[in-house]
């Protein structure tokens, strides 16, 4: 085993144990919703459970997580995206409160500049973190020392998939043929 | 047949107290049988849910629209650390809407534990035996004989391996073999409550309000009172203000595990012996994932028809856990859910999609003595959540059908396996499985977890000591209240528990019809 590796651990010992005190005092500021961050975003369509942390937060992690299979098309690489984040604001919206609240807690501690430093390990914000930064914290919290950390990553993870997935531009890269019986329904795109 | 009466929560503009003979809460396998039977004994029965009303044409053949709405939590009711997801309906019907089907028997070595370890008399096989059959004529139970590649590379790898295995019985009539039943059967061949019991129970006079949460069971001296239920939105989530009291002189819980003992620990029913929401089981699910040369597509034809039993009882009833083994393709979202890649790793995993082969494997517990399950808490809100250890009894399990999986995989002939644990990667041989996975690091949050199969947490059983019912579901310190759902199994199964609680239910509902005294309470007898 190299120094690097072993040094790596020693920052993720280091990200673990200050990850967990983040997100508890996250936890606090989250508290009752009371948090501006930990609320839906005003104002940006009509988003019901989605933060606009969480926004910022999954709109890093989402492409990085799919890679290529994402449209390479700017423009309709814009359009599922924005269609993935209404699927999961969607989706939370449907959660117990409790839960909702804890999500928006989870994202706006994610969001704190200490936990960007000391988990992702950039001083930028989210939407400007290069993917290249993005992978190699979502790797690292995979395998992470830390049963919190990995937490954090199989919630981000799960809902990237949750974002793709389930939309019909994912379907012929995967070769699903999409459901034998098409509906429509009133609290659903269906794109 | 009288117009059925149907209240929903959300659109409730004033407080409403309904009366009845007996209230019912919760509309799934053990709910909806119940409100059949003691409906059609000429009982008045008022039934709560939480979930909306849907009907086979309402339901929309998506994902990410079924699990929302359809499912406890999204689908996903984390255990208390997040390492489980436990799955569970929400819905009229509970989680019989949105099951795969599977239909089975409680096994005969279960009911001898039952007998010999925890004294259940009176459901032996031979006694069970009628309801069994009263359950399997009304639902249409039968072999599924048309399996799909993904079964029939199950059926392969277990044939070559001389494993014992066999045909999936499932409660369908006139099934398209969509392979759709998880998001809520679009064409209404699945048996499922939504489209039997509880239509049934409504043509008999029973009163359905759904979108309403049982809050709270006020009680006075050993007796159940009212049920307090509080109107939820229209998306099941905010309460609106509005409450639902049922009063009746008999109440009957039947929210399935976790929901139940959460409902009895909010409401401070007597529990002297601290036994409400103990020993609840999930029959912990995990996954193998191999890529097959031929075209599998997972994600079509009815999930489950076929079983292999080979391990289930192999190491004896409370040896080291045995585990069953079935198939497990679905569509997209759910095929892909299993293995958390990033980049372009995901992206060629995702790519074989037609390719992959799913197997899972449920992992018995509640049987050996280092095996005690999990533990229903409350959270700050009073809503349940579960707290289980994932303990050494459990790892050793799914080390061992990670193992027997790949084995199985490799025999239907898989190129390559990939244990559903992101500490595993994509193995070439069996050879290389076995011995990678022998020594596989194993660790929560790491390996993919999670079950369909909650149960217990309020266990039947004739000694107040060790159980929350007796064995005729009656409550042992409150006279008029009975639980009569998943959450009475005082163990995990073995197999998938519908048809189990399909029959516990209709035998503990014939016997409290007959208790009460229903006009036509002989009429629910089996045979």
């Amino acid at each position: 085993m190299d120094d690097t590796v072993r040094i790596t651990r020693r920052g993720l010992l280091r990200a673990g144990l200050l990850g967990s005190a983040l997100l508890w005092a996250g936890g606090q500021i989250g508290c009752g919703g009371r948090h501006a961050a930990s609320r839906p975003a005003a104002g940006s369509g009509e988003r019901q459970a989605l933060t606009p942390a969480g926004e910022a937060i999954l709109g890093a992690v989402i492409p990085v997580v799919l890679g290529s299979l994402l449209p390479g098309d700017e423009k309709e690489r814009r359009r599922v995206l924005a269609i993935g984040l209404d699927t999961i604001d969607r989706y939370l919206a449907f959660l117990p409160e409790a839960l909702q609240r804890e999500a928006g807690d989870a994202f706006a501690t994610l969001d704190l500049l200490p936990a960007r430093v000391l988990l992702v390990g950039t001083w930028r914000p989210w939407s400007e973190t290069p993917p290249a930064t993005v992978a190699a914290f979502l790797r690292s919290a995979r395998s992470s020392r830390f049963d919190l950390v990995r937490r954090i990553f199989v919630f981000l993870q799960s809902l990237a998939v949750l974002a793709w997935f389930d939309q019909r531009a994912a379907w012929p890269a995967i070769g699903y043929p999409g459901p034998p019986v098409e509906r429509t329904s009133a609290n659903w795109s269906l794109e | 047949m009288s117009a059925r009466t149907i209240l929903t929560g959300n659109t409730l503009d004033t407080d409403r107290v309904l009366e009845g003979d007996v209230a019912i809460i919760g509309s799934g396998a053990g709910g909806a049988i119940s409100a059949d039977v003691l409906a059609r004994a000429g009982l008045r029965v008022v039934v709560v849910e939480e979930g909306a009303y849907r009907t086979p044409a309402d339901f929309v053949p998506r994902e990410i629209p079924a699990f929302a709405e359809l499912y406890v939590e999204g689908g996903v009711r984390l255990t208390r650390d997040g390492s489980i997801g436990v799955v569970q309906g929400r819905t009229v019907g509970g989680s019989t809407a949105v099951n795969w089907t599977s239909s089975f028997r409680t096994p005969e070595p279960t009911l001898r534990y039952w007998r010999e370890v925890l004294g259940i008399t009176g459901l032996s096989a031979a006694e069970l035996a009628p309801w069994f059959e009263l359950i399997e004529k009304r639902l249409h139970i039968a072999p599924w004989e048309t399996p799909n590649p993904n079964n029939q590379l199950l059926a392969r790898g277990a044939a070559k391996l001389g494993w014992h295995h066999g045909p999936i019985r499932r409660n369908v009539s006139g099934c398209a073999n969509l392979g759709y039943c998880g998001l809520g059967c679009p064409t209404g061949a699945k048996q499922s409550m939504d489209v039997t019991a509880i239509p049934d129970a409504l043509d008999h006079g029973a009163v359905l309000v759904t979108r309403v949460r049982a809050d709270r069971l006020r009680l006075r001296a050993d007796r159940v009172t009212a049920v307090e239920c509080l109107a939820l939105d229209e998306r099941g989530v905010k309460p609106t203000g509005r409450r639902v009291t049922l009063r009746a002189p008999w109440v009957i819980a039947a929210g399935a595990a976790i929901n139940t003992p959460g409902l009895l620990l909010r409401s401070d029913v007597p529990d002297p012996h601290r036994l409400v929401g103990k020993r609840t089981f999930l029959q912990t699910h995990n996954y193998s994932l191999a890529f097959m040369p031929e075209i599998v597509d997972p994600f079509f034809g009815a999930q489950q028809s076929v079983y292999v039993d080979e391990f289930t009882w192999r190491d004896g009833v409370d040896g080291r856990a045995g585990f069953n083994m079935e198939a497990a393709g679905a569509q997209p979202v759910v095929s892909m859910h299993a293995w958390n890649g990033i980049g372009t790793e995901l992206a060629d995993f995702a790519r074989r999609l037609p390719h992959l082969h799913t197997l899972v494997s449920q992992i018995r517990d509640g049987f050996a003595p280092d095996s005690r399950g999990g533990e229903v808490r409350l959270r700050g809100d009073g809503s349940p959540v579960l707290d289980y250890p994932i303990t050494d009894f459990v790892w050793d399990g799914v080390r061992r059908s990670y193992l027997a999986m790949a084995e199985c995989q490799f025999a239907a002939g898989a190129e390559s396996v990939h244990p559903a644990c992101s500490d595993a990667r994509a193995y070439r041989s069996w050879a290389e499985a076995r011995r990678e996975i022998g020594t596989l690091r194993l660790r929560p949050l790491n390996v993919y977890l999670n079950s369909t199969h909650p149960l217990g947490g309020c266990p039947m059983g004739p000694d107040p000591r060790t159980a929350v019912v007796g064995i005729d579901c009656r409550h042992h310190h409150l006279a008029n209240l009975a639980v009569i759902d998943g959450s009475i199994v005082p163990t995990s199964l073995g197999v998938n528990p519908s048809l189990t609680i399909y029959a516990l239910a209709a035998r503990a509902a014939t016997g409290l019809a007959e208790r009460i005294g229903g006009a036509g309470a002989a009429g629910a007898s089996p045979g």
